[in-house]
């Protein structure tokens, strides 16, 4: 909780709604449905969840990045006053890098293996930023330009020896390396909102713990907004500002993440975090959810967490519910919840 | 954290005496991969994937092993079980030298040893019933007239949380976490002492894990088990763990309590120490220490020489680089690798 | 840096496959057929015993065999590669420089034709894909490959028959030819010595413009213009399928969506992100087929009388012609392990993930 967040509230993304679905050959998959969010300018945000809740379906859809057979059906995703869904294909490309940008999980995949590291990052400030005409037209003197504001963000990135990378191709350095390539090139052109999805999850707990420092390093340097994508509760725990829980496609709880964690509202957070162990608070056996995770094409009726739901009522497989606020930044997707909870903010 | 738990450990020193307490005693095992070059094969090298490593199992207990990608865990889980054969050192299971032992000798102990693999998807034949699955190493093994197999199959079936109707179906048709049961059924089937499991949690997600561990740990008592537990994940290693062994570039660097993630930085391993940092706790009033390790793990192929660890250690000096040093006994049953702990 | 190495160490392992074939060849003429019944052709019947006998020892197959191995592999490498009947008696060797370059010429040709339609046509297919030009494509890639070769190169001469004939009315410089590689007694082939007076590829196009006989090129790209079309069709169809299923496959790769997120358009994103990656699939099926077709495509010489080598070793064949076949069998193979190389470095070149150690 940075005084940021606290005061100023500056709402920087506005998701109103929602929906997307994908069209496979086992049916329609109602990946999103109807997700109401808004972060705030300058905080880092964490989006939480499980496999197939949907979390990474909603940054992809903020930059359009949603691809065959999915598609996005209904809802608005205000950037700075701008439904980005309503933007031209040409508008949202400028959006695109500049102004938002994301960090891939796995960093040998999203590297092209192809094309040498500097080229990739060079790209970023080719199209995004505004180079002098005489750099642009010759030749030698846009290289030698690209090549200085490259190992200029591989420094800013705590990659070493910057101008030997330019040439290297992306198998040729290790993991956490290549990540810092990638978080290079998430910067490049200084964009607004930072979206890691899972950035961390393919590396190991030390190298984790490097990349995450550097993202904290830059976030305090930069000022810039970051949402976390990420099943990793500890993450999300030392990482952010505020975190959204979502479960089959539904957010079910948003709230500040002090709050969340010590007194989650939502029965499912609830659930979550006491299945997970702790390293520091030893116990004999885990405490469970009961059930499977739903299978989105037949999703359940009403909250989508009421067949594994303790605390389940009539209401929940008939109504959906709202998500509410019942405290001071805390918003909660239940009916039980609100009704416990009413009148309480 | 009680205090109670250190006492319960038992000893699992090199030089222990009382080989009956133990499952297993591993002595100066050693699994070298050959790397080859050109098109003569030539062996230009080794990745060193576990290299001198001496501890022991006792009966009825977890060894929790963890360490990061290129650490050998996983080899020296195969090894163990003769999945991979060990260039060199000695295994002891119950007594018995199973390192030198003929394949034929080894067959008999094999269904006494099982291993869990991480991607249960891989690990189970996709054209396979689950029924035939269960069987299958029971007819290899002889060890029940088939008669009494599908009463036994089902047993199996009801202690691992699956149902009846579950025996008729493909592995695809299972979720993440009911197959994962279908391998535990699988390794159970025998009737094994000593069961490896090899990253289990890896592909399921937490609420999934959290019931898959709270089974494991529901088998261990009932059957009385023992455990070796392989994984990348701190808090699960420590949550299934009796005693934990920290791994790195083919050396054991420390074998501690469960707790030793949460101990003072004199008391352990500074690799240790470093791993318990850079794990991220999910609570935030969890206060800790942020320790931050420079550089990439080595390559296994050419580790660096004296204490594997010094080239990314914080409180390395000339020492490290020049001497391995050994696993020595700091209190009981707490070993560590290192020149300064004592 | 390691390449010229690699190319080094290909070209040694070169030796024992020479070797290795040396030894399939001689096998071959040694217990296929009588090779005196082959020497003295039609007229074996009238051939007293005592003249077989003395050419028995005359082509010494009266020694040991190994003695004979021995014999044969010394005459390789002096470059006797013995005479071949179906040719007039000619020495193989000679009709091998004479006719590989004929056969090769095409083959390069409709190679380049091929890629240089079939890539492209293969990216319109892939991105536009189930769409209209997608289904054009299609239909084009599939007559390719369904069309017998023999009946579409009859099918071309046909037609440019009736055109030479239209044409004739409208007083062209040229009629469009369809036999033999240029208009024979017409033009003095440039064939010195190799490199003196600017030297004799074999290459016909490549030989004139060395020679500056412009003329004599017109000529020969009007020659080579009808079987290299037939040719290429072909190999183009193959090219435009194998380029297009690559670039479906990489457009769905992670690092095409990265390639998104940063905001490129799309055609950056196709012709610098993916066709990189998609390229490497295609050119090895092409360059193991230009081997194919270096050796001859004995349908396509035989419909357009070129003089290529796929003619001379079919025929060879049918008249058990073994000096013919032995000779061919090596270069064959000696072609075929080239193009691998080739490919390989080729593959290095544009993969820089393969590495050679």
């Amino acid at each position: 909780m940075t005084e940021a967040t606290a005061n100023t509230q500056d709402v920087i993304l506005d998701i109103k709604n929602l929906k997307v679905n994908f069209y496979t050959y086992e049916g329609v998959v109602k990946a999103l449905d109807g997700i109401d969010l808004s972060i705030y300018k300058g905080e880092s945000f964490g989006l939480v969840g499980e496999t197939g809740c949907g979390k990474s379906v909603t940054v992809r859809s903020v930059m359009r990045l949603i691809e065959e057979p999915g598609k996005i059906v209904e809802g608005e995703i205000f950037y700075k006053g701008n439904d980005v869904l309503k933007l031209k294909e040409k508008e949202i490309r400028k959006l695109r890098g500049a102004k938002m940008t994301m960090i891939f999980q796995d960093p040998m995949t999203f590297l092209n293996p192809v094309i040498q590291i500097g080229e990739q990052v060079s790209e970023m400030f080719l199209i995004h930023q505004k180079i002098q005409k005489d750099i642009l037209d010759n030749k030698k003197k846009l290289s030698k330009y690209l090549k200085e504001k490259v190992v200029e963000i591989f420094d800013l990135v705590k990659l070493p020896d910057a101008a030997e990378l330019f040439k290297r191709y992306p198998h040729e350095l290790s993991g956490g390396m290549r990540q810092r390539v990638l978080i290079a090139m998430s910067i490049a052109a200084d964009p607004d909102i930072i979206i890691a999805d899972e950035a961390t999850t393919a590396l190991d707990v030390t190298i984790q713990a490097q990349i995450l420092n550097l993202l904290n390093k830059l976030k305090k340097d930069l000022g810039r907004t970051l949402i976390f994508v990420t099943h990793n509760l500890g993450i999300v725990a030392e990482m952010c500002d505020r975190v959204a829980v979502l479960y089959g496609g539904q957010i079910a709880e948003v709230a500040e993440t002090k709050a969340l964690f010590v007194d989650p509202i939502h029965p499912y957070t609830q659930g979550l975090l006491r299945s997970i162990p702790l390293l520091h608070k030893p116990k004999d056996l885990l405490d469970s959810i009961d059930g499977v995770v739903p299978n989105l094409v037949n999703p359940p009726s009403g909250c989508r967490f009421h067949p594994r739901c303790p605390l389940k009522e009539d209401i929940c497989a008939q109504e959906r519910p709202k998500l509410v606020k019942v405290l001071p930044e805390h918003w909660v997707h239940c009916h039980v919840k609100q009704r416990e909870y009413e009148g309480k903010v | 954290m009680s205090t109670s738990e250190n006492q319960s450990q038992s000893d699992i020193s090199p030089e222990t005496d009382s080989d009956a307490e133990n499952i297993l005693s591993v002595r100066n095992l050693v699994k070298f991969f050959p790397i080859t070059s050109g098109i003569l094969s030539r062996v230009v090298g080794h990745v060193h994937a576990v290299d001198d490593v001496t501890f022991d199992i006792p009966r009825g207990k977890t060894i929790g092993v963890v360490g990061e990608s290129g650490c050998g865990k996983t080899t020296l889980g195969r090894t163990i079980l003769r999945l991979s054969e060990p260039t060199s050192g000695e295994i002891y299971f119950e007594g018995e030298n199973i390192a030198q032992m003929s394949l034929r000798r080894f067959r008999r102990v094999r269904r006494e040893m099982q291993i869990v693999f991480q991607d249960p998807y891989a690990s189970l034949n996709p054209r396979m019933m689950v029924k035939n699955i269960l069987r299958e190493p029971m007819l290899v093994h002889k060890t029940m007239r088939k008669r009494q197999i599908n009463n036994y199959i089902l047993r199996v079936m009801r202690e691992v949380g699956l149902d009846l109707e579950h025996l008729n179906r493909f592995p695809h048709e299972f979720s993440g976490g009911q197959r994962q049961r279908v391998c535990i059924a699988r390794a159970l089937v025998l009737n094994p002492h000593f069961v490896v499991l090899d990253e289990p949690t890896a592909s399921v997600d937490v609420s999934v894990q959290a019931r898959v561990l709270n089974l494991l740990k529901r088998l261990q008592q009932l059957r009385n088990l023992t455990y070796m537990f392989i994984s990348h994940d701190l808090s699960v290693v420590t949550h299934m763990s009796d005693v934990v062994m920290v791994m790195y570039l083919g050396k054991i660097l420390e074998i501690g309590p469960k707790r030793i993630f949460t101990l003072k930085s004199a008391e352990v391993h500074p690799y240790t120490l470093a791993l318990g940092s850079a794990l991220p706790i999910p609570d935030p009033l969890y206060e800790k220490k942020q320790i931050i390790l420079r550089g990439d793990v080595p390559n296994p192929a050419n580790p660096p020489p004296g204490c594997r660890f010094h080239t990314r250690c914080p409180e390395a000096r000339q020492i490290c680089a020049e001497k391995v040093p050994e696993l020595k006994k700091t209190e009981a049953s707490h070993y560590i690798s290192c020149h300064f702990r004592e | 840096m390691k390449l010229r190495e690699y190319i080094f160490k290909r070209l040694i392992l070169l030796i024992p496959v020479l070797f290795g074939v040396s030894i399939v060849t001689f096998i071959l003429s040694d217990s296929v057929g009588d090779p005196v019944a082959a020497y003295i052709g039609t007229a074996l019947d009238k051939t007293p015993p005592e003249r077989i006998e003395q050419l028995r020892v005359q082509l010494g197959l009266d020694k040991p065999i190994l003695d004979r191995f021995w014999i044969y592999l010394t005459r390789l490498l002096q470059g006797d590669w013995g005479r071949s009947p179906t040719l007039q008696n000619q020495p193989v060797l000679e009709i091998i420089a004479d006719r590989f370059p004929a056969s090769a010429e095409l083959a390069v040709y409709s190679m380049i034709l091929a890629i240089a339609i079939g890539v492209p046509l293969g990216i319109i297919s892939a991105i536009k894909k189930d769409k209209m030009a997608d289904q054009v494509s299609r239909i084009t890639a599939l007559s390719g490959v369904s069309m017998p070769i023999f009946w579409l190169g009859l099918m071309v001469q046909i037609i440019l028959f009736n055109f030479n004939v239209f044409m004739d009315g409208a007083n062209l410089p040229f009629n469009i030819p369809y036999h033999e590689r240029l208009t024979l007694n017409k033009y003095v082939v440039p064939r010195t010595i190799l490199f003196g007076n600017f030297g004799a590829t074999g290459f016909l196009l490549i030989d004139s413009l060395l020679n500056f006989d412009i003329p004599l090129f017109f000529d020969v790209f009007l020659h080579i213009f009808a079987p290299s079309f037939c040719l290429s069709w072909v190999q183009m169809a193959i090219i435009t399928r194998m380029t297009r299923m690559a670039m479906l496959e990489t457009m769905k790769k992670d690092f095409i969506l990265l390639a998104r997120s940063k905001g490129l358009t799309e055609r950056v994103i196709i012709y610098r992100h993916a066709l990189r990656n998609a390229i490497i699939p295609t050119l090895t099926v092409a360059g193991l087929a230009l081997a194919g077709l270096m050796t001859g495509a004995v349908l396509t010489e035989t419909v357009f009388d070129w003089p290529g080598l796929g003619w001379w070793a079919v025929e060879s064949v049918s008249v058990l012609d073994t000096a013919a076949i032995q000779g061919f069998v090596i270069i064959t193979a000696l072609i075929y392990v080239l193009s691998n190389l080739a490919v390989d470095i080729l593959y290095a070149v544009v993969d820089p993930r393969i590495r050679f150690d």
